[in-house]
């Protein structure tokens, strides 16, 4: 992610602020859209794809990505097909049931709001995003508590590897850690991160950190920052209350 | 004599009761001074440094640049002491080299370009400008030695603890760290296992052994003392030990 958000394109150097702004508000939007509103909700992927072009990110890149979180945003919503089989339309000999309308409408909403924050930390970096918090006035406790926790996330992943190789050695005929040493592998897990943990911090204290981290400096906001706020604003508000879907089916009635 | 930069007072540092880890401990360094610490495993190296660092409690009286060490003065004290770790991997933290170096700098509320030259010098004295815009943690071992120490430069500071310096360094690298040791000006403290850079970048040395301190003098003294130093488990360094003649054919 670090590496993506120092690629150079329009949508990267496009003011923290406004992004994470039109993030926000295209997430809330998303979410506003009721259970079955399917057809208001498919138009919605245009801001997302508009934000992956203008990064030069391929969308791809995300699902690669996000291809372990995604099952989980399916899961939300699987057993509304079989507790609600209420019939609503059929396509052919097909008979959809409002149970698989709301289903594939809660998937949508997941990938959407997926595909948003991906795109907003992929070209913004964490401590930008951080910058931009610190200009809403959300205090300064919140978020260092969740830059610090995005560090320490890639040091517990980075442990496990080291852990997991390290097993994986000495089990040569083993796939995966056997189910029988998981607990010894997560309380060694626990206490070799919070080693590591403690000595990162103390690496930080030594080095001027008194619990007020520094955020990268914030360019002022241009002419193309606010117009790209108007604009991605106007178009999320345009795309949730007017029934574009529907306009463009009536055309060919 | 110039004044005294580290003053140490019957120190003893604890990490279980009644088993100390350094005990009674008293030396002072001057500032200038280029002092090695050496010791067997377990001897208190680390202890000390993280000691005079405030990261470990301890008990007697300890100085550094003038101040106690205590939680009041700790943030004074580490702006004028830099402290390069043993595990390079803890030390680095953020995704550039460049916004490592940097943190410091920006931390202290230096402006763009100030931060922008101190970098840049020190990225100069370590022999690492390349690394510049790498990543952390795609760095080998050794790159990574020389961006900590790189971190610890741009901080400017007036003391330099470090813990092992020379591990996981090639030997190209490891000979740019000691010309770099031997160009600086900083009051210099080196743990280190490596007793032929000891010797070669300080003029005195401080052996721990059996909690306290064995010896504390000349380095050449101490080092070329093949009796005192095999009572506390070490060797003499390389360059003193009998050369083997190389293999003809």
């Amino acid at each position: 992610m670090d590496e993506l958000s120092r690629l150079d394109s329009f949508y990267h150097r496009l003011h923290p602020l406004v992004k994470l702004l039109l993030t926000i508000a295209y997430i809330a939007v998303v979410l506003s859209f009721p259970v079955r509103s399917l057809a208001g909700l498919f138009p919605m992927l245009l801001f997302p794809l508009i934000g992956y072009a203008l990064s030069g990110i391929p969308v791809r890149t995300c699902f690669y990505r996000l291809r372990y979180i995604l099952p989980l945003v399916a899961f939300v919503g699987i057993w509304n097909p079989i507790l609600n089989r209420t019939p609503v339309m059929t396509l052919g000999a097909l008979t959809i049931s409002a149970g698989m309308i709301s289903f594939i409408t809660l998937l949508l909403k997941g990938i959407y709001a997926l595909m948003a924050s991906f795109l907003l930390i992929a070209t913004t970096g964490i401590e930008n995003i951080c910058y931009a918090l610190r200009c809403l006035h959300i205090p300064k406790l919140l978020v260092t508590t969740l830059l610090i926790t995005y560090r320490y996330i890639s040091l517990l992943l980075s442990e496990a590897g080291t852990m997991a190789s390290s097993y994986a050695l000495r089990a040569p005929n083993q796939k995966g850690v056997h189910y029988k040493a998981w607990g010894s592998f997560l309380g060694s897990l626990l206490l070799r991160s919070m080693d590591r943990a403690t000595a990162l911090y103390q690496s930080m204290q030594m080095r001027g950190f008194s619990g007020d981290f520094y955020y990268t400096k914030g360019t002022r906001m241009q002419t193309p920052d606010v117009l790209f706020f108007v604009l991605g604003l106007g178009l999320i508000l345009l795309v949730r209350f007017v029934p574009i879907a529907t306009l463009i089916g009536q055309l060919f009635v | 004599m110039s004044k005294i930069v580290i003053e140490c007072q019957d120190i003893s540092c604890y990490y279980e009761k009644a088993k100390p880890v350094l005990s009674n401990l008293s030396f002072a360094i001057h500032e200038g001074e280029s002092v090695g610490l050496i010791g067997a495993n377990g001897s208190g190296k680390s202890t000390l440094l993280g000691a005079l660092c405030g990261l470990i409690s301890h008990e007697g009286v300890m100085q550094v640049a003038g101040l106690s060490v205590e939680k009041v003065n700790l943030p004074e004290i580490r702006k004028k002491l830099g402290y390069v770790m043993q595990d390079s991997d803890n030390q680095l933290f953020l995704p550039t080299v460049y916004d490592d170096i940097a943190f410091a700098p920006r931390n202290y509320g230096l402006s763009a370009e100030d931060v922008e030259r101190m970098v840049t010098e020190a990225l100069r004295r370590t022999g690492i400008e390349h690394l510049k815009d790498r990543q952390n943690y795609k760095l080998s071992g050794g790159e990574k030695r020389m961006v900590c120490i790189a971190t610890i430069l741009a901080m400017q500071p007036e003391i330099i603890l470090m813990d092992e310096p020379s591990i996981t360094l090639d030997p190209y690298n490891r000979r740019t760290l000691i010309q770099n040791l031997q160009a600086m000006p900083e009051t210099k403290l080196i743990a280190s296992h490596d007793l032929d850079l000891i010797l070669e970048t300080c003029e005195r040395v401080i052996l721990l052994d059996e909690h306290g301190i064995k010896a504390d003098g000349d380095a050449e003294v101490i080092l070329t003392d093949e009796a005192l130093l095999k009572s506390c488990r070490l060797e003499l360094p390389y360059c003193y030990q009998k050369v083997v003649p190389l293999k003809k054919g």
